[in-house]
């Protein structure tokens, strides 16, 4: 009896553990594929996290887009995010931006506008100094696009 | 030094030593994407900011090679932690060899 019930228990607990790591596999299986994003990972893995991507989800106009990325870092010396890189899945130049952070920058956040050819997913990159690699991804849908063109 | 790329820089003119402050940078330029034909049907080249710089005192702090994802007139903004009394250098340049650039002085406070 007390041998059925352990192995119950056991079964329980396997079953709470993969139910646990189901996300994280999923979250890694999410990245669109874009090729120029899988140039610069090169076979590293790209963990999703510790990156922030505050964009609508709604824009109306793809021509300017605001977007903020935060990424968790106590910007030390040692501690820091040496770069951020920008990809979209559907423009034509799917590279949006790499910024390179000099050991200066106080405060991992970065914001600029960009601009969308429709509707896509965004994938914010942060390249850590100890070469970690954290994203994350999030999709906007664009009312109307760039790269439209408007004579 | 040409500088025929306007822009309008915002940052605090005194900080205190180890705070941390905004830097807002809008550079004024169409970020051509070469997607665009004018009323005579001739193609506009692609023309962007291809590099944007800033320095302090020196010391590369934010550098951002771009494309035309990034919208017309493109503006940046990020945070510098304030060591020493001195200068930020903004420094730009287009894919038609254009170039900008500018200065802001600042004076850390202990």
């Amino acid at each position: 009896m007390a041998t059925r019930f352990l192995k119950r228990r056991r079964l329980l607990l396997i079953g709470a553990g993969l139910a646990c790591a189901s996300p994280l596999v999923r979250a890694q299986a999410d990245w669109p594929s874009i090729p120029a994003l899988a140039t610069l990972l090169g076979g590293r893995t790209l963990r999703p996290g510790r990156v922030t991507l505050e964009i609508p989800k709604l824009a109306d106009n793809g021509n300017s887009v605001p977007l903020t990325i935060t990424v968790d870092s106590p910007m030390t010396e040692r501690e820091r995010v040496v770069a951020i890189h920008l990809f979209s899945e559907r423009n034509p130049r799917p590279r949006i931006a790499s910024i390179a952070l000099g050991p200066d920058v106080g405060r991992a956040q970065f914001a600029t506008r960009i601009r969308l050819a429709g509707t896509q997913h965004i994938v914010a990159v942060a390249e850590m100094a100890d070469g970690a690699l954290w994203g994350a991804v999030t999709e906007v849908i664009v009312t109307q696009s760039a790269c439209i063109d408007d004579i | 030094m040409i500088s025929d790329l306007l822009s309008r820089i915002q940052a605090p003119a005194s900080v205190r030593r180890g705070e941390v402050f905004a830097v807002r940078v809008t550079l004024a330029h169409p970020m051509e994407t070469g997607f665009r034909y004018d009323e005579h049907g001739t193609q506009t080249p692609y023309n962007v900011i291809n590099t944007f710089v800033c320095a302090y005192n020196g010391r590369p702090v934010f550098t951002a090679a771009l494309s035309s994802g990034i919208a017309a007139n493109p503006g940046f903004e990020f945070f510098i932690r304030a060591r020493d009394s001195g200068e930020l250098l903004f420094d730009w340049h287009d894919d038609e060899g254009h170039q900008g650039t500018a200065r802001h002085a600042i004076t850390v406070t202990s």
